[in-house]
């Protein structure tokens, strides 16, 4: 397990995710043909002992989202087989384009090979969490999270993997055109829904005790139902965090009773939009 | 420990209230003066004493024409004062208190109900540590502003740290009024003996998590944090006897709620004020 903290290009950050992964033994790397020597075609495909596939594709061509507006970004795709033959995804898949740089014009969005990316990053043999913003991209670049964890304590057996992703960019989360889409939740391979909350349900926002200088919070919960009907277990990679509550940026939470620590993030973009406030693992 | 439902006159639950507490070895007489035969005016009250040394008294509001609670409106209902002493000469609480005047038969004018004979739907949770009281009044044509109400008051001894303050914890809440305008007919929703009092019922107590029953039959929940402050950034304790749950995921009165990995139930409880508004919460059922 490993926590990262630089400023680099995005495929060597791709790059960096699969390795970490395959190192853990728990991962493994899936398709040889996909890597990161190109930059516009950087892409990493890895598979998880449980049989769950991982794609991570940098995309660096100006993808239309939305009416006047165009993305680049990353993807993410999950599934359970992988087609050997056209090396690619197979149809049958989960996905979810992250599209933390973002204009109102194809022409507005740079290059990503000259933008670096400042990152945050945990990545253990469970998945990982990755926060993160360009040093700058468009009028719409935006800071993004990405979270693939895998957590074995599920409330009850459901039949579906131990994976939920939850992804969002402060700024461009559409889901209009097929391959473009983002899915801030995806539940392999139960559903997918595009929402903040739709599947993923924050708890209880750390809160700095001015009495007694610690901090109480409840982890989120990842349901089975995007209406947030079936809790199937926490989220252990980050916790979401409110202003006003005593936690700031830069604060190292522990947790009571174990030697897991998460550090306070608070990243936005260049132009208005949320800013993206959690706290995410460094420490197990 | 008791889970009661009943429809019965105010002073006969304020009376059954402070009979199951004195059973109790925390709890004792705190004014033998302070009775229930009396069911007119203001007269039907009880005054408990905890061993940690704090009074709390009960008192059916049934003056005539009900209390002043806001310019144009009366209203009468349940006043529970906590203070940590007793004038024993006028037998009466001291001025220094904390107060909410639960005011669940309102009008916009003379109430006109007699609490004396008003029945009132309702159930209860009565333990060492407190009691849950939620309930509505039978409709009364004479008053329009008739609502359900919901009275917690929790003994917690597991605080988060040692505040040096009392381990009581009261959560008040009416479907109709809660005016907070006139001294001594305050309605307060939460108070925090002897940190604060205050009548927004985000203040002081937070519920993070609804309970919530899924698709396959299990209810997921949180209870509510107490805070030491209205701005809630001191948590002290969760609660213990209630539990807030969302009507709109799975759980409907009468449902009744087991903790995992203990032999504690709650029951959901859903009463409609007969004006309008309604009050919904998981209360203790079984210890």
């Amino acid at each position: 397990m490993t926590f990262l903290v630089g400023c680099d290009y995005l495929d060597k950050i791709v790059e960096k995710i699969a390795e970490q992964l395959i190192s853990t033994g728990k991962w493994s790397d899936a398709d040889s043909t996909w890597t990161t020597e190109n930059f516009d075609s950087a892409k990493r495909v890895v598979k998880h002992i449980e049989g769950v596939y991982v794609a991570i594709e940098l995309l660096n061509s100006a993808q239309k989202v939305a009416d006047s507006r165009y993305a680049k970004g990353l993807r993410i795709t999950f599934s359970q087989t992988w087609d050997t033959v056209n090396h690619s995804c197979p149809v049958d898949k989960m996905q979810t384009f992250v599209q933390f740089c973002c204009d109102d014009s194809s022409g507005g969005l740079p290059d990503l090979r000259y933008q670096r990316i400042d990152y945050y990053m945990w990545v253990e043999e469970n998945g990982f969490v990755i926060m993160g913003r360009p040093a700058s991209c468009g009028d719409y670049r935006g800071a993004f999270i990405i979270c693939v964890e895998r957590n074995p304590n599920k409330e009850y057996d459901d039949h579906y993997t131990n994976f939920y992703c939850y992804n969002r960019t402060n700024r461009c989360n559409y889901d209009e055109y097929d391959g473009k889409r983002t899915k801030n939740v995806i539940r392999p391979f139960n559903y997918q829904a595009n929402g903040r909350y739709s599947g993923y349900q924050k708890v209880m926002s750390p809160i700095l005790s001015e009495a007694d200088g610690k901090a109480y919070g409840v982890f989120g919960l990842i349901h089975n139902a995007e209406d947030n009907r079936d809790p199937i277990f926490q989220p252990t990679f980050f916790i979401e965090w409110d202003e006003g509550k005593g936690v700031i940026p830069g604060d190292i939470l522990k947790v009571e009773g174990s030697t897991r620590e998460y550090l306070v993030l608070e990243l936005t973009g260049s132009s208005a939009g949320d800013k993206l406030r959690y706290a995410i693992k460094i420490h197990d | 420990m008791t889970y009661t439902e009943e429809v019965d006159e105010l002073a006969d639950i304020i009376e059954e209230i402070a009979e199951a507490l004195i059973a109790t070895p925390s709890w004792s007489d705190g004014d033998e003066t302070w009775t229930t035969d009396d069911r007119t005016g203001n007269n039907a009250r009880r005054c408990l004493y905890h061993s940690d040394g704090v009074y709390m008294a009960l008192e059916a509001i049934n003056q005539s024409d009900g209390a002043a609670v806001a310019s144009g409106y009366r209203a009468k209902g349940l006043r529970i004062t906590f203070s940590e002493t007793w004038d024993d000469e006028n037998h009466m609480w001291p001025e220094d208190n904390m107060q909410s005047f639960v005011q669940f038969e309102g009008h916009n004018g003379d109430v006109s109900a007699d609490l004396a004979t008003l029945k009132i739907n309702h159930a209860r949770w009565v333990w060492e540590d407190g009691f849950v009281l939620i309930g509505a009044p039978e409709k009364h044509s004479g008053d329009n502003y008739q609502g359900s109400f919901l009275v917690v008051v929790e003994r917690q001894t597991d605080k988060f740290y040692n505040d040096g303050e009392s381990n009581f914890f009261v959560y008040c809440r009416c479907s109709k009024l809660q005016f907070d305008n006139y001294t001594h007919w305050r309605h307060k929703s939460v108070i925090r003996p002897w940190v604060f009092q205050t009548n927004n019922a985000s203040e002081g107590r937070a519920v993070y998590l609804l309970a919530m029953k899924t698709v396959s039959g299990a209810t997921y929940f949180m209870y509510p944090v107490y805070f030491n402050d209205r701005w809630n950034l001191k948590p002290v304790a969760q609660s213990k006897m209630v539990m807030d749950y969302d009507p709109n995921k799975g759980l409907a009165d009468g449902d009744i709620i087991a903790v995992q990995g203990s032999t504690k139930k709650f029951k959901c409880k859903h009463f409609a004020g007969p004006d309008g508004g309604s009050l919904h919460i998981g209360v203790m059922y079984q210890e």
